[in-house]
């Protein structure tokens, strides 16, 4: 089995051409270890495709809001187009050439998507408050209270589908109406929807740089802050702080925490 | 960038190396022990700080030798770490660290990964490769030379000035002008034509979008068919367990979901349902 990592991520160009926007998609397969694929040095990471950017839209006129069921129908058509020769190979299996000089029967299969979370937001069709994972409510987010189903976006598709009238008064289309908003489902497809033997909310990754690493410092800085300010303590942390020794890879601050914007 | 040991005059180029000096030779520093916490326990340190100490005699030597000397200090790094070129020093380093267990045992997904075919002309691709290096250059300068063209990034029309007005000699390298260095790069890499990029168009309603993709299938037959990855390639997903029997999760290929999903050969399918 070849385990296909993908990654994503919109990215500005302001910087170099001006209000350009550039959309790769990268990929790497998981036979190789972590250490290896993820080497700069190693080039087992590649550009799969450049997408197209849809244009940026202001706040929701009518006719905006079917420009954005459009632009979301066009990327998913995109991600089939991209994903085409995934399907058959991963149901029946391809035969592909090894590095060791033995062919073997290989199904590629999609196995994560590595993307922050408003690309997520993206690619899923959720609405910025959701979890790409399952179906629990925004304000019960962080809370530990339940478990909650995983999300099936087959069922949220099938809604939509077959409810194609945005205001038609009927009550299954209200019903289903209901059930996409509750879900934090925005209007428009899932692009990881019927992909073979892929289960779309497995897909979704943790995002380490963003939210575990990033957030879990900040919120442990701003705790500590506190508590030092509570006993008149700071200026003794960032002497311990300035006075850190050096080790390899590891950048020595020159000013203390609080000095310094993050 | 070499880093200066806080309480000597020592410098170190990895983090593994300046650990176990700081273990060994400060070890009487309380600070250094509250640096070492994420360390194995008090009677396995002990024990390493000891091998590991003696191991690394010499080297600490010939590092401290070269203190105030920035040609010496990149000397005595490279002797530090003979095998950068290997490129396999991280990952020896974290097994000799012990940082994670290694398997006692392990359990492999019967049949997974099995080869169904030999590759053709696979022995003489592999063969070429060790008889003859710098092949397709003629030579080892016309490779060294080409290499330092691409990573200096010297412009087409200089590169072909450089042959032009005498300054290089052609014969000895094998090329002569930059149509003919191209040539000579595309069969550098023999499966290039595996990511080629495919044009599609999408209509967003107002206008036609172009974008460019690559075959992802073919994508993943370039990533599989480089010999560069042959030894570090898995095939198969695996269970590993540690001395007490507990269960290690590490690579991605020791971890649930692949076993999961892993699809037996059509074959054993059958033997599976008794």
């Amino acid at each position: 089995m070849v385990p296909i990592i993908g990654m994503s991520d919109q990215t500005n160009l302001t910087n170099f051409s001006g209000d350009k926007k550039a959309w790769p998609v990268y990929m790497t397969i998981g036979n190789l270890p972590s250490t290896i694929r993820n080497r700069p040095g190693s080039m087992a990471i590649l550009l799969l495709g450049l997408l197209p950017i849809p244009p940026k839209l202001a706040k929701s006129s009518r006719a905006d809001k079917l420009q954005r069921l459009i632009n979301a129908d066009t990327l998913r058509g995109v991600f089939e187009l991209i994903f085409a020769p995934l399907n058959g190979a991963a149901r029946e299996g391809a035969p592909i050439d090894c590095a060791d000089g033995k062919i073997r029967r290989c199904f590629p299969i999609m196995s994560g998507w590595i993307a922050d979370h408003m690309e997520n937001v993206t690619l899923h069709g959720i609405k910025s408050n959701a979890c790409p994972k399952c179906e629990v409510p925004p304000e019960e987010l962080g809370s530990r209270a339940g478990h909650h189903r995983a999300r099936d976006y087959a069922r949220y598709e099938r809604y939509e589908r077959e409810n194609p009238s945005l205001d038609s008064e009927t009550h299954d289309a209200a019903h289903a109406r209901y059930t996409n908003e509750t879900h934090g489902i925005k209007r428009g497809p899932n692009v990881f929807q019927g992909l073979v033997r892929v289960s779309t909310p497995d897909l979704h990754m943790p995002d380490m740089l963003h939210t575990i690493y990033l957030g879990l410092f900040k919120h442990m800085m701003d705790w500590i802050q506190g508590f030092l300010k509570k006993h008149a303590r700071q200026q003794a942390f960032d002497d311990a702080w300035k006075a850190l020794p050096s080790d390899p890879g590891f950048f020595v601050p020159k000013k203390a925490y609080r000095e310094v914007t993050h | 960038m070499p880093v200066k040991c806080s309480f000597c005059r020592k410098r170190y180029e990895r983090a593994g190396a300046y650990e176990t000096h700081l273990r060994s030779a400060h070890a009487n520093l309380d600070i250094v022990l509250a640096s070492t916490i994420r360390n194995p326990p008090a009677d396995v340190l002990t024990d390493r700080g000891t091998d590991l100490s003696d191991a690394n005699e010499p080297i600490e030597h010939s590092d401290s030798d070269y203190e105030s000397d920035p040609a010496g200090d990149t000397a005595g790094s490279e002797r530090d770490a003979p095998d950068d070129t290997l490129r396999r020093e991280p990952e020896t380093e974290v097994l000799e660290d012990n940082t994670y267990p290694v398997a006692a045992e392990q359990e492999d997904y019967p049949g997974a990964g099995e080869a169904i075919g030999e590759v053709k002309e696979y022995k003489e691709e592999c063969r070429d490769l060790c008889e003859n290096p710098w092949a397709p250059f003629a030579s080892a300068q016309g490779f060294k030379l080409a290499s330092w063209f691409i990573e200096s990034k010297v412009s087409k029309t200089r590169i072909n000035d450089y042959f032009s007005n005498g300054i290089g000699n052609s014969t000895s390298v094998g090329y002569s002008s930059m149509h003919t260095l191209e040539n000579l790069l595309r069969h550098l890499d023999p499966y290039s034509p595996y990511l080629q990029w495919l044009e599609g168009h999408v209509e967003d309603g107002q206008r036609t979008l172009p974008f460019f993709y690559r075959n992802v299938l073919d994508c993943v037959r370039y990533l599989l068919r480089q010999i560069a990855y042959r030894d570090d390639l898995v095939y198969a997903p695996r269970r590993e367990y540690d001395q007490s029997g507990q269960r290690i999760y590490a690579e991605m290929h020791t971890a649930d979901w692949w076993w999961d999903v892993q699809v037996l050969p059509r074959s054993l399918f059958y033997v599976k349902a008794y």
